[in-house]
């Protein structure tokens, strides 16, 4: 056979194979990582408001997050009023959004206009590098209010400088400048959330 | 005996680490704690095996002109395979090893024992030098790890990577006595750098014995 046709032909024979396997062990895989990132982020839901139970507390359904809030990496939202008068007890919001990698999976709760709680269901950043932040965000935000951008900077400064040796430069990167983009749409759209309730 | 040779000679002959001097980025990334350096261990060696029995399996078959971009697609394909079950199985050790588990798609040891021995020799032997090097991988990356966690914590623990629940944590010596920096990256290279001047120093003590009594062996002329 003409080397021109033969190479190309094995080595599409290959690829094609190669990914039947990829096809296969995905199929068998993603299922079971679906279903973990959900019943997190179900859990999530009631934690990151840092609630034991939902009593006295009704829950809206996922609404689709739209505008800035879309823009921002959120996907959706949920929030719970007081069943005594109705009024907005917080809201918990659910994100996919891109640092040194994509998939960086979260949900953020805001309560009373400040940060609550912050839940990472998934990344693929380096431990060492955003992998780190994302794991200590939660620390660094709860209690900082929501729709304050100096007042969040302000927070994760004081808390990579008490807290992280020699990997300031790092924790500045991508991942930061993602997450706080993300949490700024939390707080401006909770902040008119509350006004709408 | 030849084929034991073969597992020994990968093992400590050709050690990746400590003698070719290879794929030192992951070793030196993932050997910060103990329980992610048996998993990038055991991530590697199961990738160098299935890539290089697959590869002896067809060698006969492929083309010289691409086989290197026919070990690539393999290679590659291995690793995202093994990343795949690992984010499904063992989601914390994966969050863990981060970007360095696909990064194994360019660890120069799989493309080397793919293009030096598995491209040559048959399946089984292939599987014996893959089971060889990468026993030798996570002998290196293990003994590194251990010291810098203990020197880095005082402490020693491991984590099922199945559950996420702590198998073991002993406590070596108090906390306040540790050496923070061998946990961090500045750690790993210093550790590392003192672990191969160690081997060399002993490797070259055990070569001038050997020259010694090879010569002291040899028979003089005699003067008359």
């Amino acid at each position: 056979m003409d080397k021109r046709i033969k190479l190309p032909l094995f080595l599409g024979s290959v690829c094609l194979i190669a990914s039947a396997a990829l096809a296969g062990v995905n199929a068998l895989t993603y299922p079971i990582i679906s279903q973990r990132e959900e019943d997190a982020r179900n859990r999530g839901y009631l934690e990151t408001l840092n609630l034991e139970s939902g009593a006295g507390l009704t829950m809206s359904d996922v609404q689709t997050a739209t505008g800035d809030l879309a823009a921002a990496g959120l996907t959706g939202y949920v929030y719970f009023v007081n069943d005594d008068d109705q009024t907005l007890y917080g809201a918990v919001y659910n994100g996919e959004t891109s640092g040194w990698e994509a998939g960086i999976k979260f949900q953020v709760g805001i309560a009373a206009g400040l940060f609550t709680g912050y839940n990472n269901i998934a990344n693929n950043e380096t431990s060492t590098i955003g992998g780190l932040f994302l794991t200590s965000l939660g620390d660094m935000i709860e209690g900082v209010p929501a729709s304050d951008e100096t007042a969040l900077t302000d927070a994760i400064n004081a808390y990579v400088s008490a807290n992280v040796a020699g990997a300031t430069a790092n924790f500045a990167g991508v991942t930061r400048g993602a997450m706080v983009a993300a949490l700024l749409a939390c707080g401006v759209h909770y902040a008119s959330l509350e006004a709408s309730l | 005996m030849k084929k034991l040779r073969i597992v020994l000679d990968g093992m400590i002959k050709n050690n990746s680490t400590f003698v070719l001097l290879l794929g030192l980025c992951s070793i030196l990334a993932s050997s910060s704690t103990f329980s992610s350096a048996v998993g990038m261990g055991v991530a590697v060696t199961l990738v160098l095996i299935f890539t290089n029995v697959i590869i002896s399996l067809i060698r006969k078959i492929t083309p010289n002109d691409i086989r290197i971009p026919v070990f690539i697609v393999i290679i590659a394909a291995m690793v995202t395979i093994i990343q795949m079950l690992m984010k499904a199985f063992t989601p914390e050790l994966a969050l863990t090893l981060g970007v360095f588990l696909p990064l194994i798609v360019v660890n120069c040891i799989i493309m080397a024992r793919a293009e030096v021995f598995a491209s040559k020799n048959n399946p089984f032997d292939s599987f014996l030098d893959a089971l060889g090097i990468g026993l030798g991988y996570i002998l290196s990356i293990v003994a590194l790890s251990l010291l810098r966690e203990i020197l880095g914590t005082g402490a020693l623990r491991f984590v099922d990577p199945f559950t996420n629940s702590e198998l073991f944590n002993i406590t070596i010596f108090p906390s306040q006595y540790a050496i923070p920096l061998f946990a961090q990256n500045t750690g790993a290279f210093l550790m590392l750098g003192l672990m191969l001047a160690t081997i060399n120093a002993i490797t070259a003590a055990v070569s001038a014995r050997k020259a010694k009594k090879q010569a002291a062996a040899i028979p003089t002329k005699g003067g008359n």
